[in-house]
């Protein structure tokens, strides 16, 4: 995926989880903590290595966890915002090699601050790299023992022929997929591409009616999929001029135990697909039950068991061979309509940093193009935050806010267009 | 009965470090059972117990304890 990201004009598959504090942390402590991070978990330093087609991790000798500390305002410089800052830092270039696999990057700006962790995305998954915002600052030598990686630990157990037959069943729903044309979005290609942000944040009043909404529509298994689905109505009320015939965007399995806090590194999700005809968009009602008995349907067929082998696939195949299995469709297109994840409430909800009461959270992601927009939903203290990340050139502004409106319009479930 | 949801739901589904002090009236969504994991739970149930447990029973009145899972798997059996 780094690899088409890049080929995007992005800097990278570099990822970022933000923690607004209130006040601004001992930069010495921060120092300190990132040093007993580092001697509990040196593959935190770590470099990429590539080893014939296969990438491994190699210890290159460095001993530091990249900590920077920055001003808002520098001389001679335009003023910038916390958001811009950070997306400069998403969009610095580094080459893959050499990139390190965890930054973590104070920005201090009148009595509060922020806390970027810049994450490259091979080392960890979304919640891979919550649980090392956990273990950089509860530094509890005391807590529970890592657990075995828990991909792995389901591949170990299938036999040759099991991983052929569920990777057989994976190729068989991605062509029952494909006899869809996705929905995508994107308008233009970009002259010079580089991520985008807009974050919107609900208030605890706002945010307690969404999941009240949820449970209501997808039940208690499928708040993600409510998400996706005002995701897709919101689309389709602002881009009628998009082709295709259906919405589709894949959305994470996460394969470790609720609660477990290992493992961190390596991939440990799987993912899911849900599709709707533009016909089943235009019904709300219509819409959430057909994703609440997709969904259903998938997890019964074990469907996101199905693509771990898939995916285990790209160790044997060429970049661009299993990309085009995973994410290209035969109509010549991307699969993904837009690329989504709900993390949800961070666990163990970080209450304090380095002694600042966190206020906020939110994830930031790059993408590929198309579809070159991701919306990033998660929750913290009660309060829902949607980050949308984008190719800037893609998309208009007034396109942006008309999205975001409609997408917050619909998770409220008030009344919209038919 | 107990037993094998219990293990399912601790080797599987929810991480506790001590799941043997695990009561049956204890709470499974506050031990950390999620969406997915409900899910998983189900479709568990349905295959080792022979049930179908219809979607509009999954509610905490239902799954908040193992006690209550129990009693609910034994109410759609005998509906069954």
């Amino acid at each position: 995926m780094d690899h088409e990201i890049r080929a995007s004009g992005l800097a990278g598959n570099f990822c970022g989880v933000v923690l607004e504090l209130d006040g601004v942390p001992d930069r010495d402590l921060v120092a300190q903590h990132c040093r007993q991070f580092v001697q509990r978990f040196p593959r935190s330093v770590a470099r990429l290595a590539r080893r014939g087609r296969q990438y491994t991790w190699r210890d290159d000798g460095v001993a530091e966890l990249p900590f920077y500390s920055h001003a808002l305002a520098e001389p001679g410089a335009a003023p910038r915002t916390r958001e811009q800052l950070f997306l400069q830092i998403l969009n610095r270039p580094a080459p893959a090699l050499e990139a390190a696999p965890v930054e973590l990057h104070l920005v201090e700006q009148a009595g509060s601050s922020a806390l970027l962790l810049r994450w490259f995305h091979p080392l960890c998954d979304a919640k891979g790299a919550e649980l090392l915002l956990h273990h950089l600052f509860q530094p509890d030598t005391a807590a529970a023992p890592a657990q075995p990686p828990a991909l792995e630990t389901l591949l170990n157990k299938w036999s040759l022929w099991e991983k052929a037959r569920l990777a057989w069943q994976a190729f068989g729903s991605i062509r029952e997929l494909d006899k869809q044309a996705s929905i995508l979005p994107v308008a233009a290609a970009p002259s010079a591409p580089a991520l985008g942000l807009k974050l919107v944040s609900l208030d605890q009043e706002q945010s307690a009616r969404v999941m009240s909404q949820a449970v209501g529509h997808t039940g208690m298994t499928g708040i993600s999929l409510y998400f996706i689905g005002c995701l897709m109505r919101a689309l389709e009320q602002t881009g009628s001029d998009a082709t295709g015939d259906a919405y589709c965007v894949p959305y994470a399995m996460n394969l470790r135990r609720s609660k477990a806090l290992y493992p961190l590194f390596g991939n440990q999700v799987s993912f899911l697909f849900a599709q709707a005809s533009r016909r089943l968009v235009r019904s709300r009602e219509a819409l959430f039950t057909h994703l609440r008995d997709q969904n259903r349907e998938a997890i019964r067929q074990r469907k996101d068991y199905a693509m771990l082998p898939l995916m285990q696939l790209g160790s044997w195949l060429t970049l661009q061979k299993h990309g085009r299995i995973v994410r290209d469709s035969p109509h010549g297109r991307e699969r993904s309509s837009v690329w989504f994840s709900y993390t949800g409430d961070m666990y163990p909800e970080p209450t304090h940093i380095a002694g600042c009461p966190v206020t906020g959270l939110y994830q930031l992601s790059p993408v590929t193009l198309p579809p070159a927009l991701c919306l990033l939903a998660s929750r913290h203290a009660g309060r829902i935050i949607l980050s949308y990340n984008y190719i800037e050139g893609c998309f208009n502004e007034e396109w942006l806010e008309l999205l975001t409106q409609a997408v917050t319009t619909e998770l409220l479930g008030r009344k919209t267009a038919p | 009965m107990m037993q094998k949801l219990k293990s399912f739901i601790f080797q599987e589904l929810v991480f506790i470090e001590n799941p043997e002090t695990f009561a049956p009236t204890d709470s499974l969504l506050e031990a950390g059972l999620d969406s997915m994991g409900i899910m998983r739970l189900v479709l568990f149930i349905e295959e080792e117990f022979g049930v179908t447990l219809p979607d509009n029973e999954l509610a905490p009145e239902n799954m908040e304890t193992l006690q209550l899972l129990e009693a609910w798997i034994n109410r759609r059996r005998q509906a069954n």
